[in-house]
């Protein structure tokens, strides 16, 4: 029904015709409605299948091919040691973030303090950020070649042939390389936010401590801390959140030492998404994959409602 | 009180003292900056070690490589192998074609097509939510936000089987999966935007209103040039994480080499010539020499993107 | 140009989560605006002027009541379409686009119809489809509600008056009486549509019949002028742009970003990009607020002019009551969305309705006493807080209600405005508790003496000279009767008729 251009008014009440839905409310409606249906059609809708192939059977991903096998794929997964392994591998490779968070924020402070130059090692400090996984991964696989790296090389140049670490064959090893490259990759997010963060603190609060008489190292704890706590928070949950996933690094350092395991040797670095990786695509273990995808997703809601729930205990807000 | 008062004339002090005092604290100032500047350089060298070992091995001869034991500090010869093998190589014998250019071009027309298209798309909707008043749009806000606490690797094997129903994890159909759920828009961009866009005075658009705009009209004429920074940031930021994504091409793209991106290019790169280093790191040096450039062009830009959407939640 | 016509305008903001829980920002509002008036909305924060103002705009839905501009019921068409214009108060330009763009954005989307010419440059007849569009909307709203019929109108009306008592608030304890039959008479309504529906109803059926012909006549034969929707033509776009600079003297201005422009120059643009559009009616919502005193001065007559240039319709929202007085025609004051008086300002000044507008109108503000009023003889006697007693001949004063003259004591409060007040050897003992300097006059704030117990505070006066008085100072007032203004206690009306007092003779006073 289209507007008339306004009846004249003859001294008649003319009955008002009931509201309809104005153009804005139809523009505001489909704007908001295109994210979310297609996250729907592409991401939830595949979830809730996912959910439901759990229970199921299925050969070489073919949907027509599901059948209802109970809690099978369940008993696989839960009695399977490499499951356990690979969430202890994961939990494992979490710790880098937390690594990278302290080391950002060092970094922070110390260029906070504007020495010479601070304006390049910002610039400098990011760019690993920016470089791919891929690329991180295979940057760090030739430093860490045994005979050609550099870090053995270094290493053997200092303390002689008994240094010389064996990265990709020896399992204790092989666990930090992944750490290495991620507190490589990672902390130049961190020095961003800190930086912003670092910036907007009120000055005058350093002016009330020093007449207050506070040291250098109080005025850290108690000022600059808890006013860049809700930046902390925020690289805190989101370093969790993307630690809990890792896959890229895990993934292209397996596939250099590929010989009896998928995760390097004695599995060392099997991440549980690279664990899920393989059974979906080699393993062409759909429903396993999927019952290992639910119990990510449940340890990543279990760290992100803890991880909520403790905010309001540090960050004043 | 400091531990140490710089005394006062007043207090009947020797002036020597008084500038011995001042140049033990200004000393002091002097070894507190050189041991910071000590640390970050140090910090500096670790950041930029990688690059320096892949920068040089690129150019190592491949006999020296073969015959030494240890790292090589400089080249002895500046040999160009590397880079002829990588802009020659084709894994598929019977064409005659780059694999190089093919990497490169699907991934940037794949990042370049998403970033844009989903950049709109959040835009429309973070203009919705931050200035149009509708029914039910705290209610989509939460939803929209709720999208963001599902991990992404717990999407990747259930969305592979979706799109294995579909087909389109063969043959050209696979660029879709890897393309269309990242065309139209996603909750962390309309997140950004949107608290961007609330800057934006309201009576503006009211004006546009008055002045005979459409809602949509408004957003385009009005909305995106004025947002434009945000968008540029988040422009950047999409294109970056498009160029570097690996685990989705990987799943949809890996099986005809012509759909190759650039990541998946350097795996296979890497496996196919495990035993040439020269190859494999002047390999990921041209992947990364484009990204390198152009954030260092655009910097602020993406400095921008990174904080004024994270500080506050 | 046009008038406007606001019946019964109500703005009820209803919110989401608490059920039952609504908002009124703007209650009952009628006012009958001249075509060339320069009307101005004034009042405190929140008292729903500038939500009237934006419901005029078109950007605030009509939650109740019918807005016409000229003889167009306007309540549903959109911003665009309204022709007006409106001026906001941080001016609102495109902050991307320069001083001409933003003049010229609204031209340049602004769409002509233009009529088609054929061949030999005749024009090509065809259907008036929008005159049938618009028939075939009223038919289909006679045969909706058959609101051409009498019996229907008359319940129409009825329910608009019903309707309008409901808006006092749900507090009011007709409200419940007034719903209901508000909502029987929504039922009668009904129940008259099903029955003409059944059986007919002569004259809508009979004014359905003549719409229909005139739809034949209409869809057989071509009677308009094909047109198609153009854009203005570039010349025409920056003539009109260029004409609106000059009239503001913004001209060279025009290549300027705002951000390069100081505040007074973005108005002027903001103005210019109202001008440009031809409306029939401005609106401007407090547009020189932003700007600094003597800023605001000289654009305030700048507006003046354009309004005496120009002899369009202006609506001035604006909380400055100084602003409102030099500028409007005729001033609405407001209070909590409810309109306090409609008048002329030299009337707002003089005679005040109630306590609300005497005390927001004139600077400073009206000093207030409570007092006993009880009439004797020809005079009438006040008794004040503190016992001290004024008489007044009923001469001296404006027409006080007859009601209030019988002889029994009344409570009342006086309302007399600093100018009003002399010093006298006899009268209110107060304490001088600031002196005000301002040149050629004095403003001298009093209050009670805390030992005989009274509880006068911050009764100012005013007076144009110079006084010796310093703080701390004991003066004693008395009131020239003809500045006294009588309220009633309860109500807060005004108990007095709005006519001036004539006098003769002027006592001089000296502080």
């Amino acid at each position: 029904m289209t507007d008339a251009e306004g009846l004249v008014s003859k001294d008649l009440i003319i009955p008002r015709r009931k509201k309809k839905v104005s153009k804005e409310t139809w523009f505001g409606i489909i704007a908001v409605s295109i994210p979310l249906l297609s996250y729907l059609i592409f991401n939830f809708f595949p979830l809730m299948i996912s959910f439901a192939l759990q229970f199921c059977s299925i050969e070489n991903s073919d949907l027509s091919t599901m059948v209802w096998n109970n809690f099978g794929n369940f008993k696989e997964v839960f009695a399977d040691p490499k499951f356990y392994l690979s969430i202890g591998v994961t939990f494992f490779v979490t710790l880098a973030q937390f690594i990278s968070l302290a080391i950002s924020l060092f970094i922070s402070v110390l260029l906070h303090k504007k020495p010479i130059g601070a304006k390049l090692f910002a610039v400098l400090f990011f760019i690993p950020y920016i470089c791919s996984s891929v690329a991180t991964a295979m940057m760090w696989q030739w430093m860490f070649n045994s005979q050609r790296g550099i870090i053995n090389t270094i290493l053997v140049a200092l303390a002689g042939e008994g240094a010389r670490v064996n990265w990709f064959s020896d399992a204790d090893a092989y666990r930090w390389t992944i750490i290495i490259a991620t507190v490589w990759a990672a902390p130049g997010y961190g020095i961003v936010m800190y930086k912003a963060a670092l910036n907007a603190v009120n000055p005058t609060l350093y002016e009330a401590a020093d007449i207050d008489g506070a040291n250098s190292l109080k005025k850290f704890v108690k000022i600059t801390l808890p006013s860049i706590a809700p930046t902390t928070f925020y690289l805190l949950m989101t370093g969790i959140i993307a630690g809990l996933q890792s896959f890229d690094i895990a993934n292209m350092f397996a596939l250099i030492y590929s010989h009896d395991t998928i995760g390097g040797p004695q599995n060392a670095g099997l991440t549980l998404v690279r664990y899920i990786y393989y059974e979906a695509t080699e393993g062409h273990n759909m429903g396993i994959a999927a019952v290992m995808s639910w119990v990510l997703f449940i340890i990543v809601f279990i760290a992100s409602f803890i991880n909520f729930r403790t905010r309001r205990k540090w960050v004043n807000e | 009180m400091n531990s140490r008062r710089i005394p006062l004339i007043e207090e009947g002090i020797p002036a020597r003292e008084i500038i011995a005092t001042k140049k033990f604290v200004r000393s002091k100032k002097i070894m507190g900056a050189i041991l910071i500047f000590a640390i970050l350089m140090m910090y500096a060298m670790f950041l930029l070690s990688p690059f320096y070992t892949i920068f040089i091995t690129s150019f190592v001869n491949q006999i020296d490589l073969q015959s030494t034991n240890s790292f090589i500090w400089w080249p002895r010869t500046w040999s160009f192998d590397g880079f002829k093998n990588l802009f020659t190589y084709s894994p598929m014998p019977d064409e005659i074609s780059v694999e190089l250019l093919f990497a490169f071009g699907n991934t940037f027309l794949i990042a370049i097509i998403t970033s844009v298209s989903s950049l709109f798309f959040s835009g429309m909707a973070a203009f919705a939510y931050s200035k149009i008043r509708f029914k039910g749009s705290n209610a989509l806000f939460f939803v929209q936000l709720c999208t963001m606490m599902i991990p992404a690797a717990t999407l990747t094997v259930p969305s592979f089987i979706f799109f294995n129903q579909l087909g389109w994890t063969k043959g050209e159909l696979s660029y879709l999966p890897v393309v269309l759920p990242a065309m139209f828009g996603g909750a962390t961009v309309i997140f950004f935007l949107r608290s961007y866009m609330t800057s934006i005075p309201d009576e503006v658009i009211e004006a546009a209103k008055i002045d005979g705009l459409s809602p949509f009209k408004t957003y385009l004429k009005i909305i995106i040039p004025e947002a434009f920074p945000a968008f540029i940031a988040q422009f950047i930021f999409a294109f970056v994480a498009s160029y570097n994504s690996y685990l989705k091409p990987l799943l949809y793209l890996a099986d005809d080499p012509h759909h190759y991106t650039l990541q998946i290019f350097l795996q296979e790169y890497s496996g196919t010539f495990k035993a040439n280093p020269n190859y494999l790191c002047s390999s990921v040096l041209v992947a990364l020499v484009p990204l390198i450039l152009i954030f260092i062009v655009t910097q602020k830009f993406f400095i921008e993107g990174v904080t004024v959407g994270g500080g506050k939640e | 140009m046009a008038n406007l016509k606001l019946k019964n305008i109500f703005k009820i903001y209803s919110s989401f989560d608490k059920k039952n829980s609504s908002y009124q920002a703007v209650t009952n509002f009628n006012l009958d605006i001249k075509d060339g008036e320069f009307v101005v909305f004034v009042g405190p924060s929140g008292c729903g002027k500038s939500t009237t103002l934006r419901m005029i705009a078109g950007l605030e839905e009509i939650t109740r009541g019918d807005l016409y501009i000229g003889d167009r019921l306007v309540n549903d068409i959109p911003a665009k379409d309204r022709n007006i214009a409106m001026v906001f108060q941080n001016y609102a330009l495109y902050p991307h686009m320069s001083a001409y763009e933003n003049i010229a954005f609204g031209l340049r989307n602004k769409l002509n119809e233009v009529p088609v010419l054929d061949k030999d440059g005749n024009e090509i007849k065809v259907v008036d489809k929008k005159a049938i569009k618009q028939l075939k909307y009223e038919i289909k709203l006679i045969k909706d509600t058959y609101y051409l019929d009498e019996k229907i109108q008359e319940l129409l009306k009825e329910e608009k008056e019903i309707e309008s008592k409901l808006g006092t608030g749900k507090k009011d304890p007709e409200y419940k009486a007034n719903a209901e039959k508000a909502k029987s008479i929504k039922g009668e309504i009904k129940k008259l549509i099903a029955e003409y529906k059944k059986n007919g109803n002569a004259v809508c059926d009979e004014a359905i019949k003549e719409k229909e012909a005139q739809i034949n006549t209409l869809t057989a034969t071509p009677s308009i002028a094909k047109t198609k929707k153009v854009h203005l033509p570039k010349e025409e776009i920056n003539s009109k742009t260029m004409a609106a600079a000059e009239v503001l003297g913004i001209t060279e201005l025009l290549k300027r970003k705002p951000r390069e422009m100081s505040g007074g120059q973005r108005q002027r643009v903001a103005l210019g990009r109202a001008l440009v559009r031809n409306p029939e009616v401005f609106l401007l919502d407090e547009p020189l607020s932003n700007l600094d005193a003597k800023l605001r001065v000289s654009m305030r007559s700048e507006i003046t002019r354009l309004h005496q240039e120009l002899k369009t319709t202006f609506i001035y929202v604006t909380h400055d009551q100084i602003e409102a007085m030099t500028m409007g025609d005729r001033i609405v004051v407001m209070d909590k969305g409810v309109i306090q008086q409609v008048d002329t300002p030299t009337n707002l000044f003089d005679f005040p309705n109630n306590i609300f507008v005497a005390g927001f109108i004139g600077t400073p503000q009206m000093n207030f006493f409570h007092v006993k009023m009880k009439k004797e003889a020809r005079h009438v006697e006040f008794v004040f807080e503190d016992g001290e007693k004024m008489q007044f001949s009923l001469q001296s004063m404006r027409k006080i209600a007859d009601s209030y003259l019988d002889g029994n004591t009344h409570d009342v409060v006086l309302g007399v405005r600093g100018e009003n007040i002399l010093s006298s050897k006899e009268g209110i003992h107060l304490k001088v508790l600031d002196v005000e300097n301002l040149g050629n006059e004095t403003q001298l704030t009093l209050e009670g003496d805390k030992d005989a117990s009274s509880s006068y505070k911050n009764i100012n006066i005013k007076v144009p000279y110079r006084v010796s008085s310093k703080v701390g100072d004991e003066v004693s007032i008395s009131l020239q009767p003809e500045g006294i203004h009588l309220f009633d206690k309860e109500t807060t009306l005004s108990i007095m008729e709005a006519k001036s007092v004539i006098k003769d003779g002027k006592e001089e006073n000296k502080f």
